[in-house]
Parts: C-alpha cells; structure tokens; sequence
C-alpha cells in the first residue's frame, strides 16, 4: 500500500518535472546554446515560425539559414580581417506571431547577446520585430520581407534581400519593351483584393512611361465565376497584351475564356499562378505560351562568390533534403551570404563598420544581384519572367538569363 | 455588343440549372437547401473523377451523375433531411449547413485543395458567326438547361408523381388526405433536386475549376436566381438564371466590372420589394 503511494508520488513529481521543462522550453529557457567554445564565432539570432499558419514558410528559411551556417563552418569560417570565424544561429519559434517575435528578437538582443538578427518570413511579422532591432541598433537582414511599407520607415539597420512586390509584377512591361514588333495598347484586369489592385496599379503606370496605352483596365470581383464580358471586352478594345495580378481560378478562367471567345491576344500573363504545376494540369494544352513570373528558379542561371550558380546552390540544397530548392530557402541563404560579404569586407563584427559594408554592397549572388538602396532595400534584384512551352516552365528574361527566346507572338488559337 | 447579349443567355444557361433544383426544394418542402452548393461541388468531382479515370465525355456522364445523385438525394432526405421538415427555418438551415460543411471538408481531405479541370477535345472551340463567337461547351450547357427545366415541367404537369408533388406543395394536409405518402413525395423531391444540382455541378466542371471551396459562389447565385424566377417555379429558373446574367454582364458593360456582382443583387433586391413572388411566379409562392 505504501509503495503505491510512494510510486504516485514519484509519477506526480516527474509529471511536474515534465512540466516544468516543457514550460521552460516553451519561454526559450533552454534555447540552442552557442557551439564555439574558444575561437571566434559570429553570433545570429533568428525568431523563425517552428509551428503556427507560417510554420511551413518558416522550416524552408531554417533550411535556408541552416545550409548557409553548415557550407560556411565546413569552409572553416568567415574571413573577418584575417580571423577565422564559425557561425552560430540561435532559433526561437515565433508562432507565426508579430508581437511574439518582436519580443523574441528583444531576448535575442538582451539575453543572448547576439550579434545579429535575421528575420522572421513575412512582411508583416517582420516589419513588427524590425522595429525591436532598431530600437537596439542591431542589424536584421530581411531575406522574405518585400513590402514597400516595411522600408519606408527610414530604419538604419534593416535590409530587404527580396525585390520589391510591385516592381514583380512591372517585369512584364520590362519585358514587353524588349519584344518585336512593339505592343502598343495593353489590357490588366485584377480582383478586387489589396495586393492585386496595387500590382495592377504600378503596371498601369509603368506601362504608360513606358509609352503604351493602357485600353483597358479594370477591376472584377474576387471569385467570379465569369470573365466572358470582361474578355469580350478586351477583345473589342483592341488590346495587343492581356495581363492579370489574380489568383489561380482567375488565371485559369481567363485563359479558358480567353481560348473561347477566340481573343487572339500576342501575349497572355499572369503573376505566380502560370508557374504553379496544377496550372498546366488544369490548362493542358491551353497553357501553352502563357506567361508567368517566380521570384527564383533552381535554373535560374544567377553566379555569384560563394554558392556558385543558381544550379551549383541547388545542387547543394538537394544533396542535403533530396528535393530541388525554392525561392524561400534560396532567399534566406542569399540573406546570410550578403551579411557574410560584409563582415568580410568590412574586416571587423563592429555593427557600424558592417552596416556602412552592407550598404556599399553591389554584388551578384545565386540569388539575384544584391545592392541594397538608402532603405535598406534590395531594390536591384529582378524576378522572372517565365512562358509555358511544352508544359514546362522556359525561362525567357531577363535575356542574360533565359533559356531560350520567348514565342512572340503567341500562336493564335486555331493555328495551334 | 451582340457578343455580350450571347455571353449572357449561354451564362444564364448555367445559372439556371443552379438555380432550379434549389427552387424545387423550397417549393415543395419550405427548406432552404444550404447543402445545394456542396452537392453541386460533389457533382463536378464526381463528373471529374469519371473523365479523368475513364475517360467518359461530361455530356454523357451527366446521366450517371444525375442518377447517383438522385439515389444520394433520397436517402439524405429520408434518413436525414426529414426530421427537420416542419420545423422553424432555422433548424433547416443549420443541418443543411452542416451537411454542406462536412462535403467541403470530406472533399478537402481526399482530394485536397488542388484546382482541377475536366478538359475535353472540343473545349474551347466555338461556332463563329461574323463577329460573335459562340463556344460549342456553353452552347452545349444552355441546351441542357432548357431540355431539363422543361423535362421538369412536363414531369410535374403530366405525370402522376409529379402532380403529387404539387399536390403536397400547395396543401400538405389535403394531400395526404387524397393518400398521398408525403414522405416518399419529400424523399423524391429532394433525390430530384440533387439530380438536377448534380447536371449544374457537371456542366460547371467544364467550364469552371473544380476545387472544394466551389460551392459558396455557386449557393449564394442559387439563392438570387431562385428568388428572382419565383420560389418552386421551374420555368421561372430559366427566366431567372437569364435575367441574373444579364444584370451581370451588362452591369460590367455598363458599370464596369467591379459593379458585376452589385447590379445582380441590386436587382435581386428590388424583386423582393416589388414582386415578392418572383419575375414570372403567380402569387401561391409555391406554384409550379
């Protein structure tokens, strides 16, 4: 009998152990600890998504961070003015929560001492935790934060490596300019939802400095189930290019619609949809020529110091996780690369020397070029613009990158 | 201009076969069929999966789906349905509802979000008169609409069953007095309305991306045409599935496209104010 109790006792004290660490673990009492005993190690700081909507986001920047860290301790480190010096990031989970990671990276700064901050993915989580780095002068280099809104609030400290949102979608006139014979007159129609209708807007306006005319611009409900009148109206506008900012089910009505009503456009695109595998699924061969863009592509064809190509990090990537890389992994090893860069041009971990370092950036990495503006934002990096030929996605600009020349004009539809 | 009024009546096509099963239904048993939507969405997976695995051509399979869809239908009602008829509207509503939730999310756990599309040889390619393109698929689903909707008509006009229906809709207690057995009428009313939500789901896969989240746009258009053509009204579907099209894409012509929903719903609206009992539907709301 008396056993039986001791035992319960013994369960109830372990169960409160337990608990105890969990709890512990939970407020990031017993966090990774830094590796390096002796030498010279740079200390980073990371509050990423482990669990939460980002959680997924979050494990392919980790992979990111992590590739970066490994390919760089197994090279024996960083050159910073002639010392060597191994890198060691510590995570916490920031829950895919603003106000967590804010408070997360105030931790990192304060209670782990750490050198540097890479940031969490998104925007908006960033855009939170950025401001607690800058309140400490600490630098946080922003692999997946590409909102305008995130760089104009005049920090010192931040750094944007992705290229900005609005910009993406512009690719399509930078890329109509370098076409034969000129498009002259262009349609853009897009949901009505936040991000799109600003995508649209920035296009319109770079497509009328660029000297088009925009003949048709206009907005449709989010969801709609028909595009007939708005294809119909394209069609009688006269539009030589059809391009939309919607979402998968939009991409894929107008180009049905676009085959049904016979709109024989010279040139057809969407934003992220046309590259996503379920697109040429769903089209088959209606998919044909239509043109997409991505923010990376394992075949990207970007060299840079370090990682090599585009193809040479991707290999790397798939040794180490058996399935090719994508842009969110690329963009959060680019992040650690470009603050590698400076601490070996500037000589020194000094936050100062390495800032004025990072700013004085112009690089081309496997990434995307890197020269960060007076923002902090990586404003040179470019995406790309991609067209379906054979039901596969064929890089076609920018030219020093494609893998071949684009169809241009697209085939009409009955001479296919 | 003639190509948006070709638009139109070939968009009214399919909104008319959304539109007349879930007027059926409210017609004969006063539920609101909050799970038309999902079984419009089963239809077109189901209409999917048939193409896809066996290559059946959607204008045939609709036969089959219509059929699995009735059996469906009946037995939803008989063992489920039926226990909510007579009941406050809300207690309607809340188990259609939760039959539409379950078929969401049963369709997003097998199937997963993934857009599909039913893609046949012939989508896409249209008959051209002069200027106006008239595509064969919608063509095709406007002519499907009027053969069933009439079929419809004829079968609650000539046929024994189908005056039973009626019966039971205009006067529930009368009918059942002249020994009608109003549970079986109400089983098969619902299996009818199934089958015909399931011909709008097939029709839909072809023109449409299929994904679990379909049904709601679809639901809230059954809701604007049905009223529009007068509850329980058959042919009034038609007349409403036209008049919700027009709306919509003269609205864009018109307005601009951001006004297409609007000018349906505005349209809708006025309807309720001024002819409660639908465009063509007489004042017995529940008349066929």
């Amino acid at each position: 009998m008396g056993s039986r109790i001791r035992f319960r006792e013994w369960f109830f004290l372990l169960a409160l152990l337990v608990m105890v660490g969990l709890m512990m673990e939970g407020c990031g009492l017993i966090g990774q600890q830094a590796t390096g005993a002796g030498g010279n190690v740079v200390k980073i700081g990371a509050a990423l998504s482990a669990t939460g909507a980002l959680a997924r986001e979050g494990e392919l920047m980790k992979r990111g961070y992590e590739l970066w860290k490994d390919t760089v301790n197994e090279k024996g480190g960083i050159d910073v003015g002639g010392k060597k010096y191994k890198v060691d990031i510590i995570y916490y989970d920031d829950k895919g929560d603003a106000t967590t990671a804010g408070k997360l990276v105030e931790k990192l700064i304060t209670e782990d001492k750490v050198d540097f901050i890479m940031a969490p993915y998104s925007s908006g989580i960033t855009a939170a935790a950025s401001a607690i780095s800058e309140k400490y002068q600490k630098i946080m280099i922003a692999p997946l934060a590409n909102a305008d809104s995130v760089y104009s609030r005049g920090f010192k400290y931040l750094f944007g490596v992705l290229y900005p949102v609005g910009e993406g979608f512009g690719l399509h006139i930078d890329y109509l300019n370098t076409l034969q014979p000129k498009v002259q007159k262009i349609a853009i129609i897009y949901p009505d939802d936040l991000y799109p209708t600003t995508a649209a807007e920035v296009v319109k306006k770079k497509a009328e400095g660029a000297g088009m005319r925009v003949v048709y611009f206009q907005k449709f409900p989010k969801g709609t189930q028909d595009l007939s009148a708005l294809i119909s109206g394209v069609k009688s506008s006269g539009a030589e290019a059809l391009i939309t900012s919607g979402y998968f089910e939009d991409n894929v009505l107008m180009v049905k619609t676009a085959k049904e009503l016979k709109l024989n456009v010279k040139y057809l695109g969407g934003m992220g949809a046309p590259t996503q595998p379920d697109f040429v699924k769903t089209l088959g061969k209606n998919a044909e020529y239509v043109i997409g863009m991505s923010q990376w592509e394992p075949t990207s064809g970007w060299k840079g110091p370090f990682f090599g190509s585009s193809q040479d990090y991707n290999a790397l990537y798939k040794k180490k996780y058996n399935e090719d890389a994508t842009y969110y992994t690329a963009a959060a090893s680019a992040g650690g690369l470009a603050l590698q860069l400076a601490l070996e041009k500037a000589g020194s971990v000094d936050t100062e020397k390495v800032r004025t370092a990072l700013r004085a950036l112009d690089v081309e990495t496997f990434f995307t070029p890197i020269k960060f503006d007076d923002t902090g934002f990586n404003r040179s990096g470019k995406g790309l613009i991609v067209q379906i030929k054979d039901g596969k996605l064929n890089i076609v600009y920018p030219e020093k990158l494609a893998q071949s020349k684009g169809v241009f004009p697209m085939p009409e539809w009955d001479k296919r | 201009m003639l190509q948006q009024l070709v638009n139109a009546l070939l968009l009214g096509g399919i909104y008319a076969l959304v539109g007349v099963g879930f007027s059926l239904i409210y017609g004969v048993m006063n539920i609101i069929n909050l799970a038309h939507g999902a079984l419009i969405m089963l239809a077109a997976y189901t209409t999917f999966w048939v193409f896809q695995l066996y290559g059946v051509d959607p204008f045939a399979s609709i036969v089959i789906s219509m059929a699995l869809f009735f059996v469906i239908g009946f037995i939803l009602q008989k063992y489920i349905v039926n226990r909510v008829v007579g009941q406050n509207v809300l207690m309607t509503m809340v188990l259609t509802y939760g039959f539409e939730l379950i078929a969401v999310n049963f369709a997003l756990y097998f199937w997963h979000a993934d857009y599909r599309a039913v893609n046949p040889t012939y989508a896409g390619t249209g008959l051209e008169i002069g200027d106006v393109v008239v595509p064969y698929i919608k063509l095709g689903i406007l002519t499907v609409a009027i053969v069933l909707t009439s079929l419809l008509y004829l079968f609650m006009t000539r046929t024994k069953i189908g005056n039973a229906i009626q019966a039971t809709s205009l006067n529930k207690d009368a009918a059942q007095l002249v020994g009608i057995d109003i549970q079986y009428i109400y089983s098969f009313t619902y299996g009818l309305s199934a089958a015909l939500a399931a011909a709008a789901g097939t029709l839909i896969a072809i023109v449409y991306t299929v994904t679990p989240s379909m049904e709601g746009g679809f639901l809230g258009k059954a809701f604007v045409i049905a009223i529009l053509g007068g509850l329980g009204n058959s042919l009034g579907a038609i007349v409403g599935g036209v008049v919700l099209a027009l709306a919509e894409t003269f609205g864009v012509v018109v307005f601009g496209a951001a006004y297409q929903q609007i000018v349906g719903y505005v349209i809708f609206l006025l309807v309720l104010i001024v002819r409660p009992c639908g465009l063509v539907g007489r004042r017995f709301f529940s008349e066929l």
